[in-house]
């Protein structure tokens, strides 16, 4: 249940489904109501209209029907009353008033059917109908109308309201009240709108559902369209962490948001994979790099030691030792050196000094090298006042000069210069050796790259990791480095550094 | 036997060449690729011993040219040790594989492991009429008694048992027994048959006239 209710699918489709069917329900009641209003004022105008042909019959004929045995008997005599004296008014006038009671009844059937036989229509049209007089006495009452109705319905006496109407126990009243007629409730049965009303009801709930699932299918596949590049990215990602870097997430929208999170996604793992490569080939250049000293130290012991040798031999066997040894050392100053520049610990501690002084302090510290090799150093020097880290300045400035010694031609020279650019230093090194092509200039700063892999590693003294110490350090004080080289020509190394 | 050992680091070369001619190894040295297989193209070695991360020529591109035209046994030498490297190695037609860092002794044993499969015998221990030749021990035996012989007294004895019933030139002893730096003389190798058939016999050794040497099995 919990991963059903985390699954962002099921999520945004419970909140979906809410909303649509709470729409669905508000439209469909509003709907509902209004159809059962219409239809209970259609019913409303069926009741009103009777009124006009019942009340000018109640006028003139105050007759009770006489199927009515439940009149009261002021009423009936009431009612007899205003009969006989209609039936005797032809007697005593005569003749004169002869074609009165035809005139009369010409009327009356001129004017339609009488109250009883309206009241019989009404009847047929289940429409019950019941009078009061104003005392709130019953006059008379349908004979289809139901149980319960002789007394008058409260509020209606003291009301002034000429019409009213309500709903009760199943049926739909009209109470009329007039001053002079009193009171006529006509009512009806409401079942068969309500029969409809709940056809209509269960109708409406069935198109709800519909919609309602309809829409449930809909979203279920919208949602999982728009969603299937997060499986896509999930697929990829969990495919790279068990270890094939290799694995890309297929993006097929390139606009959506979801496009763009892909690619740069994808990005994130060139870098990654780019990254983990060079850290795999870091770790192999290393281990390389160590195994060949231990490798030289293991051999030349054993050789020493398998049996008696001369003191020469033993002393050459040392030295080796040593020899290696000592570059085993080199190399893992350097190698901590630059796993402090990787994990971002390669602390700093600039001060205040004159980058002409140092200069001059490395190119002395290099003159014996070079002289060996008959090397010339030239200067070509300004007084640049700068804040650095001297000891680590140091290290890079002699990096670079060593390797102007080391991979000059015997006798060549080698150009320091050292100049203000702006707000900036501009140092370089350049020296007249063999050069390099444009593809060891693009790696010359890789580690563990050697330009002349015969040269250097004949020698004991490279480890490959002397530029990229070099570089970590220039960029550590927010400068640049360099490389311009051209076969034959010579190679400049370039150090700008901000003041 | 003639061995060529192609390895770049001064040192680690110096060190296995020494110890493969204390263990009467005729043995040249390459300090590249390219120099290394132009000696092994133009000699007929016993085994090449190659370096796989060299400058100029790498040992795979060796290993690559020298398959194409001889079948001459490589033990392969290096500090990739991975499984993967060492199936590539087998899969160039490296006879045998040896990571780095690695005992002499190892190298050594290989090295005699290699050149024994090649020549067709799976044991150390060659018996040849009453002379037994143990290369692992690098002993020799008149019989039951151990006989005391140089070095190259041994390396000839080892190379003409491994021949053995073929006829042995002098220039294949030659090519065999001394190394690019030895003084040929053309009289050294009479010596050593005189001293060999003086301790095992002078029939361990027969002349064949204007051809060579020849050791007979039975």
């Amino acid at each position: 249940m919990r991963i059903f209710l985390q699954s962002i699918r099921w999520r945004i489709q419970l909140w979906y489904l809410l909303l649509l069917a709470g729409i669905i329900a508000a439209l469909l009641v509003a709907f509902y109501r209004n159809q059962r209003e219409i239809k209970y004022q259609v019913l409303d105008r069926e009741l009103n209209n009777p009124i006009t042909r019942l009340l000018p019959r109640m006028e003139r004929r105050r007759e009770l029907p006489p199927r009515n045995r439940r009149l009261t008997r002021p009423d009936l005599l009431d009612g007899m009353g205003v009969d006989l004296e209609a039936q005797s008014g032809p007697g005593p006038e005569g003749g004169r008033r002869g074609p009165g009671p035809g005139d009369r009844r010409d009327e009356l059937e001129d004017r339609g059917p009488t109250l009883g036989e309206v009241i019989g229509e009404l009847a047929e049209e289940n429409i019950f109908v019941v009078h009061w007089d104003r005392e709130g006495d019953v006059r008379f009452v349908s004979e289809n109308a139901p149980e319960g109705l002789r007394l008058l319905p409260d509020g209606v006496l003291g009301g002034g309201d000429r019409f009213s109407k309500r709903t009760r126990q199943g049926y739909r009243e009209i109470i009329h009240a007039s001053p002079n007629r009193g009171f006529l409730l006509i009512g009806t049965s409401i079942a068969p709108i309500e029969t409809e009303l709940s056809k209509l009801e269960k109708k409406l709930t069935g198109i709800g559902l519909l919609i309602v699932g309809g829409g449930f299918l809909v979203g279920w596949l919208l949602i999982g369209r728009s969603l299937k590049p997060i499986e896509a990215i999930s697929d990829a990602a969990h495919r790279i962490a068990e270890g094939d870097l290799s694995q890309r997430i297929s993006i097929s929208e390139n606009g959506s948001e979801l496009g763009q999170l892909s690619s740069v996604l994808n990005e994130t793992f060139d870098k990654l994979e780019t990254s983990f490569e060079h850290q795999v080939r870091f770790t192999a250049d290393a281990s390389h790099e160590m195994r060949t000293p231990i490798a030289v130290i293991l051999a030349k012991s054993q050789f020493a030691l398998s049996r008696e040798r001369s003191a020469e031999k033993y002393q050459d066997a040392l030295q080796t030792c040593m020899d290696s040894a000592q570059h085993m050392r080199t190399l893992t100053d350097s190698l901590l050196e630059l796993s402090k520049v990787d994990s971002g610990q390669f602390d700093l501690r600039p001060e205040r000094g004159n980058f002409e002084d140092l200069t001059r302090e490395v190119v002395r510290m290099i003159e014996p090298l070079a002289d060996e090799r008959g090397i010339k150093i030239r200067c070509d020097l300004e007084s640049v006042e700068s804040e650095f880290d001297s000891q680590k300045m140091r290290q890079a400035l002699l990096n670079l000069l060593s390797n102007a010694v080391k991979y000059n031609n015997e006798g060549g020279g080698i150009l320091v210069r050292l100049k203000k650019r702006g707000s900036g230093i501009y140092w370089s090194a350049s020296d007249t050796g063999p050069g390099m092509d444009a593809a060891a200039q693009e790696q010359v700063f890789e580690r563990f790259y050697r330009v002349d892999k015969a040269r250097t590693r004949s020698g004991r003294n490279g480890t490959g990791l002397g530029l990229p110490i070099t570089k970590a350090i220039v960029e550590a004080h927010g400068g640049q480095i360099s490389v311009e080289s051209e076969v034959g020509q010579g190679t400049t190394f370039r150090v700008d550094l901000p003041a | 036997m003639r061995v060529l050992v192609v390895e770049d680091q001064d040192d680690l070369r110096e060190v296995v060449v020494e110890t493969l001619r204390e263990e009467s190894f005729a043995v040249d040295e390459s300090a590249d690729g390219e120099e290394g297989l132009y000696k092994a193209l133009n000699w007929d070695y016993d085994i090449v011993v190659l370096d796989v991360m060299m400058p100029v020529m790498d040992g795979w591109e060796v290993l690559e040219k020298l398959r194409r035209e001889k079948q001459t046994p490589v033990l392969m030498l290096t500090a990739l040790d991975q499984v993967r490297d060492k199936v590539k190695g087998l899969n160039h037609g490296a006879d045998d594989y040896l990571a780095k860092p690695f005992d002499l002794t190892e190298l050594v044993a290989r090295v005699r492991a290699v050149m024994r499969r090649k020549g067709g015998d799976h044991r150390p221990e060659v018996t040849v009429g009453n002379v037994t030749i143990n290369t692992t021990a690098k002993t020799l035996r008149l019989g039951d008694k151990k006989v005391e012989v140089t070095a190259r007294e041994f390396a000839m004895a080892e190379l003409m048992i491994k021949h053995r019933d073929e006829v042995v030139t002098r220039d294949f002893l030659y090519d065999h027994l001394f190394d690019e730096n030895d003084e040929s003389m053309s009289n050294m190798l009479d010596v050593y048959v005189y001293k060999l058939r003086q301790k095992f016999g002078k029939d361990f050794i027969k002349t064949r006239r204007g051809q060579g040497y020849i050791v007979k099995s039975i």
